[in-house]
């Protein structure tokens, strides 16, 4: 037990030297030999357009913030120290739109990444990371340079924001059946962690998790399952932006529930021959009603 | 009448157009929000709308109901927005929309954001609406075609969502931060159901809804270096009452606690190791009442989760992401008390779960990624009658051991092929194998219920989309989308069920002039669900088979006809073709006059036709004049 503390300490000894020798968006980018962090206020004095552009944004200079490893001021989070860009008369190195536009995803997150901790742990495993679609493409309204698109501060509803890149959705949520994104009664953010999210504490997994945090009444834990809720997700049966079939289906009819329990005794299945069930265009889940779980009947039956 | 309103639509569309190009002059034009209401503005300004709707419906006004939450022939509605930002930087943002219509206290929403960069953050929303059924909506089918129609559900079955939620958040000092918060979603009211029993052409029952979720959270982050952490812990409390009409009543209580911890150290500026820690305990007791079955219920799931994770930039332009995760969950369960069990479940199941991904921008102008993920779950469960299984008072019994294991492998390209035209494509393969064997021991010697053996499903999805900006002032972008799935049933040969899915769109916008621009999109989606060697079935039997296509084109035009009119046309149709054939149609026109500096007028006309030549058709014209100010 006492090599397991000590080893315990011994490893939290070095990730706290390791994590303690610094580093930051500049150095990963490559520093400029020689120089220095000199304070935006130095910046202002010939970018004063972009002084004003940040007047009223989190990374107005008035705020006096800095980068919480290197200590840069809000400028130079981004674009480096610049001593030497200052005492060159604005010809010396610095990281200008050139340098930045051309880093990958990856580095480009780490720039703001730097400042907004928080998002660290679980930007590398969202839908956006890696992807063109960096900060600056969504948050326009606070990054100077930034994508085309308008920030999600401007619309009154959070989803019509996202739509304006994912047009397949937008047309999911005109269909006759789906989430009322557009009427501003649910968002995207809703369902997606669009900064990523950590694994779901939700035993069910990840993606059904999105689901069940509204409708808990499936979530179980039943006593009888049913392995398309519990061993593979909500998608299984249902396409939650929207569908032309009720309850959001992907399909309308028995052949939802034969794609895995067709037999070739149809009618017969599982022993119950179902035929005298299935006239007047009866549906699987016309009985078998409790489809997302049973604590009572193991067919599902109500 | 359909086509003569078409055609004076299309007539007064082209007038419009004519109109507008003699004066088109500078000014740019509107985003497109077809959806939007009348008068609702995108930007941080402030700005308040007040609008008055007037509804004229036609038809089955219990499916337009579900369709567009309309029932009030006249409604008032609202948008608006303050937005306050002072020199010190706080900032303060209320939102909000809302409309008398429908229950008492009417619908809408309300968001109340503030904060002060780099201090705090605190949001407040709340949000109530209504959601209208038709209760027929499960009926789409031929078999039921009117006239006659069925016995309509009186009245419209309405179920009422609401949600409440605060959260704030708090930068201690650079490097650590403090969050929390609450929410409530409460769901009151009665909505249709899919279950008919197969009784002719009864409609289906309905499900009734009294609940309310509560959930309260907290969390922090801290940086040190490069070593980054956070962690939240969370308590979520589900009760209420449900019921499915009076064969099946619910009360639920279920408690969820959960917690999680997370660290990302930055060894290097090429590496960088992330890990997280997740556990859970879910206890959930509802009571159910379901014919003669009078029953409580007792149950409960612990599950834990653990994450590790490795980023890598060998090279700059090239990382490759390594992580692994582990899942365990284990659930046991009991219907009865402890000296009455009816039937108890004790559940096991771990799975793995391994990624990686390489990702690489070395080739001119091109990205291209490449992943794969393998992983695997085992499930050994066993339900009792008469006991919890192991205690020796048990009866019958029944025991799954399954094992399941997927792969995973995907391929995603984008390149820019010039100048104005950028090349999307994705292809992505899927195998999932279940080795499922059930044993029993009961006293009949037959299985206790249902259980399916092993068996396999491949998928495959290839996706390509084209971003081209032909000539200026003109965007077109293609796409396509093609599904193939196979599912097999090892356990009964020559059982094989297929899933094929062909989807394209296309989006195009076209900036004519200056004042005007004219905007379209197209989509088109087919799925076929088909199973070999199904045979024919009765014509009152639903099919074993499913055919769906759908397409879907919604052309329109926005026009700034200058001195601060301007006008915008939309039409929209979705036919679908699957069970039943219908035709959805909606046209919408739109015309502000900005009569002062601040003030606008609005008045818009949309109207919506549904086509299923059954009882549920419906034509609505909704007539909407609205005043509104920027300040």
């Amino acid at each position: 037990m006492m090599r397991l503390l000590l080893l315990i300490a011994g490893l939290l000894t070095l990730l706290a030297v390791v994590a303690a020798a610094g580093g930051g968006f500049a150095e990963r980018v490559g520093m400029p030999t020689g120089a220095a962090y000199v304070g935006s206020q130095a910046c202002l004095d010939c970018h004063d357009d972009a002084g004003t552009f940040y007047q009223h944004t989190p990374h107005s200079v008035d705020l006096a913030l800095s980068a919480p490893v290197s200590g840069a001021s809000a400028c130079e989070a981004c674009h480096g120290p610049g001593s030497l860009h200052v005492e060159a008369g604005g010809e010396g190195p610095i990281f200008g739109k050139a340098v930045l536009s051309a880093l990958d995803a990856e580095d480009r997150a780490e720039m703001c990444l730097q400042c907004h901790q928080d998002k660290r742990a679980t930007w590398s495993g969202s839908p956006h990371a890696g992807s063109p679609t960096d900060c600056a493409a969504c948050h326009t309204d606070v990054v100077h340079g930034g994508g085309e698109a308008l920030a999600p501060s401007a619309f009154r509803i959070a989803g019509e924001f996202c739509l304006q890149c994912h047009a397949a959705q937008a047309a999911d949520f005109r269909l006759p059946f789906r989430h009322r994104v557009l009427e501003g009664e649910v968002s995207c953010q809703d369902c997606h962690a669009v900064h990523g999210a950590a694994p779901a504490a939700d035993p069910l997994g990840d993606l059904n998790a999105a689901c069940l945090n509204c409708h808990t009444e499936m979530a179980g834990p039943f006593l009888f399952e049913h392995e398309a809720v519990s061993a593979e997700d909500c998608t299984a049966c249902h396409r939650p932006h929207g569908s032309i079939n009720d309850k959001l289906l992907t399909q309308d009819g028995n052949s939802l529930c034969l794609q895995c329990h067709y037999e070739p005794g149809y009618p017969t299945i599982g022993d119950v021959d179902h035929g005298g069930f299935l006239s007047s265009e009866a549906r699987c889940y016309d009985c078998h009603h409790e489809i997302h779980g049973s604590n009572l009947n193991s067919t599902f039956l109500d | 009448m359909k086509n003569l309103h078409l055609s004076m639509l299309t007539a007064a569309a082209v007038a419009l157009l004519a109109a507008g190009a003699a004066v088109a002059g500078e000014l740019p034009a509107q985003a497109d929000r077809i959806w939007s209401v009348p008068g609702d503005h995108v930007g941080l300004f402030s700005h308040a709308t007040l609008t008055l709707d007037a509804l004229d419906s036609y038809g089955y006004s219990a499916k337009a109901a579900e369709d567009w939450q309309l029932t009030e022939k006249f409604r008032f509605s609202s948008v608006f927005a303050w937005n306050r930002n002072w020199d010190s930087g706080r900032w303060l943002t209320l939102r909000g929309a809302g409309e008398d219509g429908g229950r008492p206290g009417g619908a809408g929403s309300l968001g109340l954001w503030g904060g002060s960069p780099g201090k705090f953050r605190t949001s407040v929303t709340y949000r109530s609406f209504d959601h209208y059924y038709d209760g027929t909506s499960e009926m789409r089918s031929a078999v039921f075609a009117a006239p006659p129609s069925p016995p309509a559900l009186t009245p419209t079955p309405v179920m009422n969502w609401n949600r409440f939620e605060a959260a704030s958040s708090h930068r201690v000092w650079n490097g650590f931060g403090l969050e929390g918060g609450v929410a409530f979603t409460r769901r009151d009211g009665i909505k249709g159901s899919l279950l008919r029993s197969g009784a002719g052409s009864a409609v289906p029952a309905q499900k009734h809804f009294g609940t309310l979720d509560r959930r309260v959270w907290a969390g922090g982050d801290y940086a040190y270096g490069k070593l980054a952490t956070d962690w939240e812990v969370s308590y979520q409390k589900s009760e209420g009452d449900r019921a499915l009409g009076t064969r099946h009543l619910t009360t639920d209580d279920r408690t969820l606690w959960s917690g999680r911890v997370g660290g990302a150290l930055e060894v290097s500026p090429a590496l960088r190791l992330v890990g997280q820690a997740i556990g859970s305990y879910l206890e959930s007791n509802p009571h159910e009442t379901q014919g003669l079955a009078d029953r409580d219920i007792t149950s409960d799931a612990v599950s834990g989760t653990g994450r590790v994770g490795a980023l890598w930039t060998p090279a700059r332009g090239t990382r490759l992401d390594l992580s692994a995760a582990v899942r365990n969950q284990n659930v046991d369960g009991q219907v009865g008390p402890d000296n009455a069990v009816v039937h108890a479940v004790d559940r096991d199941r771990t799975s793995q779960d391994y990624h990686a991904a390489l990702s690489t921008t070395r080739l001119p102008s091109t990205r291209l990624q490449m992943s794969y993920r393998y992983r695997t779950s085992d499930l050994e469960e066993t339900t009792a009658q008469d006991g919890v299984p192991g205690s020796g008072t048990e009866g019958d019994l029944q025991s799954t051991d399954q094992q399941r294991t997927s792969q995973e492998a995907s391929l995603r390209a984008r390149t820019r092929l010039g100048h104005n035209v950028t090349l999307k494509a994705k292809a992505q393969w899927r195998q999932e194998e279940i080795d499922s064997a059930d044993t029993w021991d009961t006293a009949g010697g037959d299985a206790w219920f249902y259980w399916m053996g092993d068996r396999k499903r491949d998928k495959l999805v290839w996706e390509v989309c084209l971003n081209t900006r032909p000539v200026p002032g003109v965007s077109l972008d293609l796409g396509h989308q093609t599904i193939a799935q196979t599912f097999e049933r090892e356990d009964i040969p020559g059982v094989e069920t297929t899933w094929d899915a062909v989807r394209g769109f296309a989006v195009a916008t076209w900036a004519v002039a200056p004042r005007l621009t004219l905007l379209g999109s197209f989509s088109m989606g087919q799925e076929q669900y088909g199973i070999d060697g199904a045979p024919a079935v009765a014509s009152d039997v639903s099919p074993l088979v499913y055919d769906a296509t759908t397409v879907r084109y919604a052309p329109g035009a926005v026009l700034d006809l200058g001195r601060g009119w301007s006008c915008e046309g939309h039409y929209e149709a979705v036919r679908t073709t699957d069970s039943v054939e219908n035709d959805l149609d909606r046209w919408s026109a739109r015309t502000s006059w900005r009569f002062a500096e601040k003030l606008t007028m609005t008045a818009s006309y949309r109207r919506c036709e549904f086509d299923e030549n059954r009882w549920d058709d419906y034509i609505f014209d909704l007539y909407s004049l609205s005043v509104g100010g920027v300040f």
